[in-house]
């Protein structure tokens, strides 16, 4: 497998929100709105690179019957990380987000690159696993906020297009599910 | 390079490391991160001092039974008015945060809310819906009659489909009061000074420094008679 691969897998074939159906709960938690989305999926990225990179390079050094909670504790500190970065640097997606972000450290998806991918891999084909899966998270779930935010609030990126209320159950829990299920749809009705 | 034995003392000693790894990187982290975040939180109570308070020089920051009230003076060390800042549990999403601006009437100058975990698109429009040109519009309102939401017999217009927001945020306006009478409810005005309550004769020391020049004389005598009652 190259490199190319290795980046795209993450978008449409082994797209973790819509085909592997990992780390919902942010999924349907954050995408209110696009921009919320993004953010999410770009801070969810940073920590799934960081973890891949380091837990490629210490593979070799952990126990098998110790990895989880290893990669648990690396995965944790990346996540504070960034939590207290985005507290000091960016405090105005910090407000929208905070919330969510220790979320990250029990998101499926990063487990579940380190345990699938980072464990047995390189270092360099870990941090592009990493990044073609974290955008890819991060694409779905700024489409899903945009969809949201459109039928929900009718604006878009916060750019309010029709003066009106949109159709608030797409703001709330419920319209996440409705959104991520016909999206979930559309993705596999075009990747068979 | 092989991969190590799942032994006790291996196993031990890789978590031991990791986790000593991961303690130092993080405090070396919040070390450097420890100032920005105090900035931000100071530059963000500043901006919301400006929002709900007239033009003032400077405020004097003060914790009033645990809550704390910020006072504006102008140029001229005259009081322009009163902020506090309010915790109501209330709200439909968890705690709500709000900061409360009284001008020197006790009426409400403006408000911001702080932090929130209401409902995106309902709760959370309570930012924009009670300021002046707002649907459920507070600002100017002497709130010695509590606000209230129509629905509970008040004249506050809630947020539409999100009547639990707007009662916690009149419940987090009426504590904002309770606490505003309780710092400088005695100066509200010169000409009709009302202890509005016992607690007041307590605070009365606050008071005078509060009510700095002219207002001044009479908090003293005001003091000086509390405390012949409580002889």
């Amino acid at each position: 497998m190259n490199n190319w691969k290795n980046f795209t897998k993450g978008f449409i074939k082994e797209n973790p929100v819509l085909v592997m159906l990992l780390g919902c709960c942010p999924t349907l938690g954050t995408t209110t709105s696009a921009i919320n989305g993004l953010s999410m999926g770009l801070a969810t990225t940073f920590v799934l690179v960081c973890s891949n990179i380091v837990i490629s390079l210490i593979k070799n050094l952990i126990p098998d019957k110790v990895r989880i909670p290893s990669y648990i504790v690396v995965i944790a500190s990346f996540v504070t990380v960034i939590d207290l970065l985005m507290q000091a640097y960016l405090p105005g997606i910090y407000e929208t987000l905070g919330l969510f972000i220790p979320l990250i450290v029990v998101n499926c998806i990063v487990l579940g690159r380190a345990e699938a991918f980072a464990s047995k891999n390189g270092v360099w084909a870990s941090c592009v696993d990493g990044l073609g899966m974290g955008l890819g998270y991060a694409l779905a779930l700024m489409i899903l906020g945009a969809v949201r935010e459109i039928l929900g609030s009718l604006s878009i990126f916060g750019w309010q297009f029709i003066q009106a209320d949109g159709i608030l159950v797409f703001v709330l829990a419920p319209g996440a599910f409705f959104g991520l299920a016909y999206f979930i749809a559309v993705v596999r009705r075009f990747n068979k | 390079m092989a991969k190590k034995q799942s032994s006790l003392i291996n196993m031990v000693l890789t978590l031991f490391v990791i986790t000593v790894v991961a303690a130092v990187a993080l405090g070396f982290v919040y070390y450097f991160t420890q100032e920005p975040i105090a900035q931000v939180k100071e530059k963000k109570l500043n901006e919301g001092l400006m929002k709900v308070l007239p033009a003032f020089d400077h405020q004097v920051a003060e914790e009033v039974e645990g809550v704390p009230t910020y006072k504006a003076f102008d140029a001229n060390e005259q009081l322009v008015g009163t902020a506090v800042e309010v915790v109501t549990d209330k709200g439909f999403g968890g705690d709500v945060k709000v900061l409360v601006g009284f001008d020197t009437e006790g009426k409400i100058f403006g408000y911001t809310v702080l932090e929130h975990k209401e409902t995106a698109g309902l709760g959370s429009k309570m930012g924009d819906w009670f300021q002046e040109g707002g649907k459920g519009n507070v600002i100017g309102k002497d709130l010695s009659t509590p606000a209230k939401v129509k629905k509970d017999g008040g004249d506050v217009d809630a947020i539409t489909a999100a009547t639990i927001s707007s009662r916690a945020f009149c419940d987090a306006l009426n504590k904002a009061y309770a606490t505003y009478v309780n710092t400088v409810g005695s100066c509200v005005s010169t000409d009709t000074l009302i202890v509005k309550d016992s607690k007041c004769c307590d605070t009365l020391t606050n008071v005078s420094t509060v009510c700095k020049s002219g207002e001044n004389s009479i908090e003293v005598t005001l003091k000086e008679e509390g405390g012949q009652d409580n002889e």
